[in-house]
């Protein structure tokens, strides 16, 4: 089965700081897992953790059965290419590339794409899956905060990971857009993929299928 | 990675980025400073330099032995001339042949088939041509070369090159080549110079010996006149081969006529010597040492000194602005380098999360900077190409005659298009390169920064 296991993970910075402190967790492929607490409690720390986008002070990140904890910077970059997608808060698309241009840029450094019309092909898909295929030519700025997320996501398929880890990806949106990110997010999960999402949003708990608490570092218990 | 694929990329990047324009301008004003500035400068340079080393400024003349009652001083002889010749940079001692610097007159110009076609039309008067072409000068080391027709070496006896263009004083210049295959008869104003021998060992100038020569000489090639020269005509050139046969002829002219010259041309020490020196700026040590050996020296030309002021003040003046102008580049382009990469973190942070190398992002980022290059390289170029043309044109019709030589070739505007667009894909390389540590300290999770 494929996961992402965080084992005993403790991170500090400057030795005096601990963000996370002896913090187990996996996410396995097909499930919904929440991670909520309030700002400043590591869960953005443990999503860092969670997708090698920083490495722990202490304890090991097990990613479909590889130990990736002494693994280099470049092997990293390529394990986060091929297996984990990302949703950032602030969307974080490339203002000077159109939607379906950003739904590509993942797929820009993807050996398996040999051409960039087959890039095209796959962003667009990708594209008219979240339901923009009629904004796909927009650029970032001409799109609501509901679209620019839902492109986001696109962009975190566009290599088809096992994962996808979002750091409150509703945080910048409406209750409408919420329900409709979550609901995305929601039906990855149902499709196979491993999904992390950390927030505050209470809403999360409606659909999340499994639910953990962050407080001062250390991961609380399953309360779901 | 597809390099095609980071292309896309910094394409997309360049677009609306705000940097774009005043980088733009920057590397476009650079490559008119290179093309425009350095290769003006280097012509400026060249010409004036050229022509403080004409040869004339590095000739030295010793004329055969003098003895007066009080001292005497000494021509070139077989006793000296190898220590002549083996004086730190004597480039050359070398007998005067009595063509030598020659005035003449055109009087007369035939066809190919020797029909008479003189002042048969404007170009062919020679009162016109007279105006422009006026001197002979023996070609001894065969440096000019013919850019139509022949070259001198390779011709016949009797025959000779002239000048593409002709500068009359107080006229425009003419184009010369319809003088190409013709045959021309020539006029020497004057005798030759011939030296007599004395009893005391010393010889003395005789110029009443021989009349002045009239004999015709087939133009077999055309050589670009160096318009650097200080002459103010253009010249008649003759091989040493011609200038013997016009001496000969000389020789049994005046035999004809009662007069035996033969000790005078078979005497190689009765003439005029010239040495030649390597550099204008040495010429002044070589004299001396020549005086040094109390030769019958003629002095030299010197170059004058307010000449060399200007050509150091010139070329440092103009390398100190070249200087500047590509300093302010390279910090200007360091800084541009240096806050694209800190206003770019998150953007940097987030291509990283997505799985980028840093080794990507700097061949994007250097895509990105290749392609602000090439637009500048074209618009520089552009610019540089109008520039030119307009400051050749000025300079080609100056009455000045020595403006002439101040035009840029396609050469060497072809060859500072190139340093210029080195220049331009180098500094941003070496910027990037100086902040490669920076780019590779950014860490993925900067992404998360919003």
């Amino acid at each position: 089965m494929k996961s992402i296991s965080v084992k005993n993970v403790t991170k500090t910075y400057n030795e005096r700081v601990t963000a996370l402190n002896d913090v187990s967790l996996d996410i396995d492929e097909g499930r919904f897992i929440a991670v909520m607490g309030r700002s400043g409690s590591g869960k953005s720390t443990l999503l860092q953790m969670a997708g090698l986008l920083d490495s722990p002070t202490k304890g090991s990140v097990i990613i479909n059965g590889e130990d990736v904890s002494s693994l280099g910077k470049n092997q990293l970059a390529q394990i986060r290419m091929k297996t984990i997608g990302f949703v950032f808060q602030a969307f974080h698309l490339n203002p000077q590339l159109k939607a379906y241009e950003n739904v590509m840029l993942p797929m820009l450094i993807n050996p398996e794409y040999k051409t960039k019309a087959d890039i095209q092909k796959r962003a667009n898909e990708l594209i008219d899956m979240v339901g923009l295929s009629h904004r796909a030519g927009h650029y970032p700025n001409e799109l609501s905060g509901g679209e620019q997320q839902r492109v986001a996501i696109a962009r975190a398929l566009a290599n088809d990971p096992d994962f996808i880890l979002a750091d409150e990806p509703t945080g910048n949106l409406d209750s409408d857009n919420e329900q409709a990110i979550f609901g995305i997010l929601k039906s990855l999960a149902e499709s196979g993929k491993g999904v992390m999402t950390v927030s505050h949003n209470e809403a999360i708990t409606e659909i999340a299928d499994k639910i953990y608490y962050m407080s001062d570092g250390v991961l609380g218990e399953n309360k779901k | 990675m597809k390099l095609r694929n980071l292309f896309f990329l910094s394409r997309a990047n360049l677009k609306g980025a705000k940097r774009k324009k005043s980088v733009l301008v920057m590397m476009t004003l650079s490559v008119i400073s290179v093309v425009l500035l350095a290769g003006f400068l280097n012509i400026y340079n060249s010409v004036l330099n050229t022509m403080k080393n004409n040869i004339e400024f590095r000739q030295i003349l010793i004329s055969p032995t003098l003895v007066t009652p009080n001292s005497t001083l000494y021509g070139v002889n077989e006793s000296n001339i190898d220590k002549i010749r083996g004086i730190e940079h004597v480039e050359s001692c070398d007998k005067q042949m009595y063509m030598e610097y020659q005035y003449t007159t055109i009087n007369k110009i035939k066809d190919e088939k020797g029909n008479d076609i003189t002042n048969s039309s404007e170009e062919l008067s020679v009162d016109k041509i007279n105006t422009g072409i006026d001197e002979q000068i023996v070609d001894s080391q065969s440096s000019v070369i013919s850019v139509k027709g022949e070259q001198l070496k390779d011709a016949p006896v009797m025959s000779c090159i002239i000048p593409d263009y002709a500068y009359p004083m107080q006229e425009k210049r003419f184009d010369t080549s319809m003088l190409l295959g013709k045959t021309i008869t020539v006029e020497t104003e004057y005798q030759f110079d011939l030296y007599e021998k004395n009893e005391d060992g010393g010889y003395i100038q005789n110029r009443d010996i021989t009349e002045p020569m009239t004999y015709e000489l087939k133009v077999v090639g055309i050589y670009h006149y160096a318009r650097e020269s200080a002459y103010g005509g253009s010249a008649i050139l003759i091989s040493p081969e011609t200038a013997q046969k016009i001496e000969d002829m000389a020789v049994s002219g005046a035999l004809e006529g009662g007069i035996d010259l033969d000790d005078y041309v078979k005497d190689p020490y009765a003439r005029n010597y010239i040495v030649t020196v390597d550099d204008e700026k040495n010429a002044d040590e070589v004299s001396k040492k020549l005086i040094d050996m109390r030769l019958h020296t003629m002095g030299y030309l010197p170059v004058d000194p307010s000449m060399t002021t200007f050509v150091n003040f010139f070329t440092g003046a103009g390398t100190f602005l070249l200087g500047a102008i590509l300093l302010l580049m390279v910090i200007c382009l360091f800084l541009s380098v240096y806050t694209n990469i800190n206003s770019r973190r998150s953007e940097i942070g987030l291509m990283k999360a997505l799985g980028y190398k840093s080794s990507h992002i700097f061949i994007g980022m250097y895509i990105e900077n290749v392609i602000l290059s090439i637009r500048a390289l074209i618009a520089g170029v552009a610019v540089s190409a109008v520039v030119s043309l307009i400051v050749n044109a000025i300079n080609s019709s100056s009455e000045r005659l020595l403006d002439h030589s101040y035009v840029m070739s396609f050469q060497v505007f072809g060859i500072m298009t190139l340093i210029a667009f080195a220049v331009i894909l180098a500094v941003p390389l070496l910027c990037q390169l100086i902040m490669v540590k920076r780019l590779s300290n950014i860490r993925p999770q900067e992404a998360m920064n919003a």
